[in-house]
């Protein structure tokens, strides 16, 4: 077979194929460049991301501590209150105890003198004036307003509350209520209301009555809760 | 006797070439320090890369020589090794490579270790070593530089080897991977464009007219099936022979795989083996057709290996020809680095490194420059020993078909068969390959008749199955812990993926790939 000489067409060939070769390298090369700015744009975006998620988490977690300060203070402030509240109690206890033996004291010196008035042929005078002494110094009617004042120093708004939901208490029962507030026991309860520790009991069941409160429930809980 | 001298321009382009493959090996060779960047490119090759490096890498000289030359003898038919690259990527892609990318491993018979024993390990990449050096580099460079000394008679035959090898060996022990894969795209570029303007010539000479020239190749020559008496290609050896060859290149060498271990992820590696398959499909348009038809425009040639310069010479013009010459040394030399890269890996990661664990990665980089440096040389000198085979491309396969088998079973069994176990890798290794050296001397000493190499090698892979699954069910089954994530079960496909649009799927890329092939094979029947 005779050869036929086709260099022009396989010049013209070669040069269309290196073209369009060329093309797609640099299509590509375009593309790839694109490719690589969107990914290191993302991978930027990402580690912007990242990093803004940490200063939020660390941001979350200062104001997590700070709240966690702030309760701490308050549940210390809070302990300090009530140890307070503790001391004052105590305080109020004391000083009930002590106006009310010294009442007492007063009552039988006053007795005393009663007894030696019709007994001894002596001056009454005398007498009469010690007599005027000790009444002026016992009140009874100051001795409840002087404890409510206390009171009400250490459990603010205690007798406002307990009117308001029991109105039909009487003034011994509040003031029962109150001596059950200060959490004294029942037999310091009788000494300061000058009764037996039984009549303290049933004065009790009566308040429960009163506040038309169950089997189920504590006195006493009720009345801390107030 | 042609005149072969060619011109100052080819010359000038030839060695332009030269200068920007040096230019992009080194440009690449950046950032290699630990062993991982120098054998794995630190993990980060896109798929654009592996595809054309995989591409680059399988196209040897032998290949381009061979293809035509046979072509130009006895028809297509020896284009069956080309297609059927896809139908066996394909398979890896959904079979293989999952493996590959999760289990990290840095060769492949390193894989073989985690599934088997380091004997399996050490035994599969001794062997592949030495089938690289000595078989694959060596008849590269061989039938390279022979076509290459008769468009250069002045050059010396040992100065042309020297000279390949020194340029591929340089870039490569200093970039590693990196520099193989990134000067492969461009060596896959030049063998493309060499292959079409071949094509382009050899159908000008029938006035570009597909129908014309196929009129005159005898019709049995234009058909990829051929009967089963055929001495080249027959039909069974292309159903059970080639799909073994096939799997054994593409799935369990170094040569080829360490670009997928290399691959940045699973998607990476998948897209990758499909392009490199797209990439072979043409093969038979630029390098079969034009040896087919040469038979009518260059007809009685003596030595049908001599085709391919012979059509260079007379077909194409001058500045013309250095491209497609330089498309040769392509083949050339991206031939020789990979081989040079993936055997020092072998060398330096199968057995320096499990014996010398007190190594850092940086002096693993080191012992890989210096081994790859060592293997340059030994490629150099030992390449021109071979010079006494006629038809080189049957000389390759025919040598690889009869030690391949066994191999292939290990593989195959332990990917895809839980209850394959070591033992019976090691004695499928060991009886498989005795079996196969009494076959391979009957079938040279003519005592096993009509059968063709490719029919044994399917009979023989059958024979080491067998003996695999008897050996394995008659020992204890491995525990299931060390089996479980290598091998395949339908639920792996439904892993953690990143998630792509469907036409990325790798899927619907390879159910496309596997049409297109069906295709080409309807089309050549």
């Amino acid at each position: 077979m005779e050869l036929q000489n086709n260099s022009a067409e396989i010049y013209q060939f070669t040069l269309v194929l290196a073209f369009s070769i060329a093309l797609i390298f640099f299509i590509y090369i375009y593309w790839f460049s694109i490719a690589l700015r969107k990914t290191v744009l993302e991978r930027e975006k990402a580690k912007q991301q990242i990093l803004e998620n940490e200063i939020d988490l660390m941001k979350s977690k200062l104001e997590k501590e700070q709240l966690e300060n702030e309760r701490r203070k308050r549940n210390e402030e809070n302990l300090i209150l009530e140890q307070e509240i503790l001391l004052r109690n105590k305080e109020l206890t004391t000083s009930t105890l002590l106006i009310n033996q010294h009442n007492s004291v007063l009552k039988k010196i006053s007795t005393e003198l009663d007894a030696l008035k019709t007994n001894s042929t002596s001056s009454k005078t005398p007498i009469r004036e010690i007599k005027k002494l000790i009444r002026s110094s016992t009140n009874f009617e100051n001795d409840w307003d002087d404890f409510k004042l206390h009171f009400e120093n250490v459990h603010p708004s205690f007798f406002t509350n307990l009117d308001n939901i029991h109105p039909n208490l009487s003034q011994t029962d509040a003031r029962h209520c109150a001596y059950i507030r200060m959490k004294l026991s029942t037999k310091e309860i009788a000494r300061l209301m000058g009764i037996s520790a039984t009549s303290v009991q049933m004065a009790r069941v009566r308040l429960k009555k009163k506040m038309s409160l169950g089997k189920e429930n504590d006195l006493r809980n009720y009345i801390v809760k107030l | 006797m042609t005149d072969y001298a060619i011109s100052n321009v080819d010359i000038g382009i030839i060695v332009g070439y030269f200068f920007v493959v040096l230019f992009i090996g080194f440009a690449f060779s950046r950032k290699n320090n630990t062993g991982k960047d120098f054998f794995l490119a630190g993990r980060s090759l896109g798929w654009v890369a592996i595809g054309f490096s995989l591409f680059a890498s399988n196209i040897s000289s032998s290949t381009i020589i061979g293809l035509s030359g046979q072509a130009y003898r006895s028809g297509i038919s020896v284009s069956n090794y080309e297609w059927m690259a896809v139908p066996l990527l394909v398979f890896m892609t959904i079979f293989f490579i999952p493996f590959f990318i999760r289990s990290k491993i840095s060769t492949i018979p390193e894989f073989l270790e985690k599934r088997y024993s380091r004997f399996a390990r050490r035994y599969v990449s001794l062997f592949t070593i030495l089938l690289m050096v000595i078989v694959d580099t060596a008849s590269s460079l061989f039938a390279g530089v022979l076509v290459l000394q008769m468009f250069f008679p002045n050059l010396g035959g040992w100065q042309t080897y020297l000279v390949l090898t020194m340029l591929a060996g340089a870039y490569t022990a200093t970039g590693g991977l990196r520099a193989v894969v990134f000067t492969d795209i461009l060596q896959a570029v030049i063998i493309l464009l060499g292959g079409s303007i071949l094509l382009f010539a050899v159908l000008g000479q029938f006035d570009y007219s597909w129908d014309a020239a196929m009129a005159t190749v005898p019709a049995p020559n234009a058909s990829l099936i051929q009967p089963l008496d055929d001495k080249n290609l027959p039909w069974l050896g292309t159903l059970i022979g080639v799909p073994v060859l096939g799997f054994y290149y593409w799935s369990t060498t170094q040569i080829i795989c360490q670009r997928i271990l290399g691959a940045r992820d699973l998607n990476n590696a998948r897209w990758g083996a499909l392009l490199g398959g797209f990439l072979k499909l043409p093969v038979l348009f630029l390098m079969v057709i034009p040896g087919l038809f040469a038979a009518t425009l260059l007809p009685g040639l003596e030595n049908s290996d001599l085709v391919f310069a012979e059509m260079v010479v007379t077909l194409l013009p001058p500045g013309v020809i250095g491209i497609v010459l330089a498309g040769l040394i392509a083949a050339i030399m991206s031939s020789i680095d990979s081989a040079l890269n993936a055997s020092s890996a072998l060398i330096v990661m199968d057995f320096i490194q499990p014996s010398r664990p007190e190594l850092t990665p940086t002096e693993i980089g080191k012992y890989g420059r210096i081994t790859t440096l060592f293997l340059m040389v030994f490629a150099a000198l030992w390449a021109p020993m071979i010079s006494n085979f006629d038809g080189i491309f049957d000389y390759l396969q025919i040598v690889l078909s009869f030690l391949v088998p066994p191999i292939v079973t290990v593989f195959l069994m332990g990917v895809l068969w839980a209850r394959g176990n070591s033992v019976a890798a090691k004695y499928t290794l060991i009886f498989g390959h005795l079996i196969c050296g009494i076959t391979a001397s009957l079938y040279f000493s003519d005592m096993v008749g009509q059968l063709h190499f490719t029919i044994i090698a399917g009979i023989l892979t059958f024979i080491c199955i067998g003996i695999y699954v008897i050996i394995s069910l008659r020992s204890e089954a491995p525990e299931f812990k060390f089996v479980d994530d290598l091998t395949w079960k339908y639920r792996l496909r439904e892993t953690s993926e990143v998630k792509v649009a469907w036409y990325f799927d790798y899927r619907f890329l390879s159910s496309i790939l596997m049409i297109l092939t069906f295709l080409l094979l309807f089309f050549f029947w």
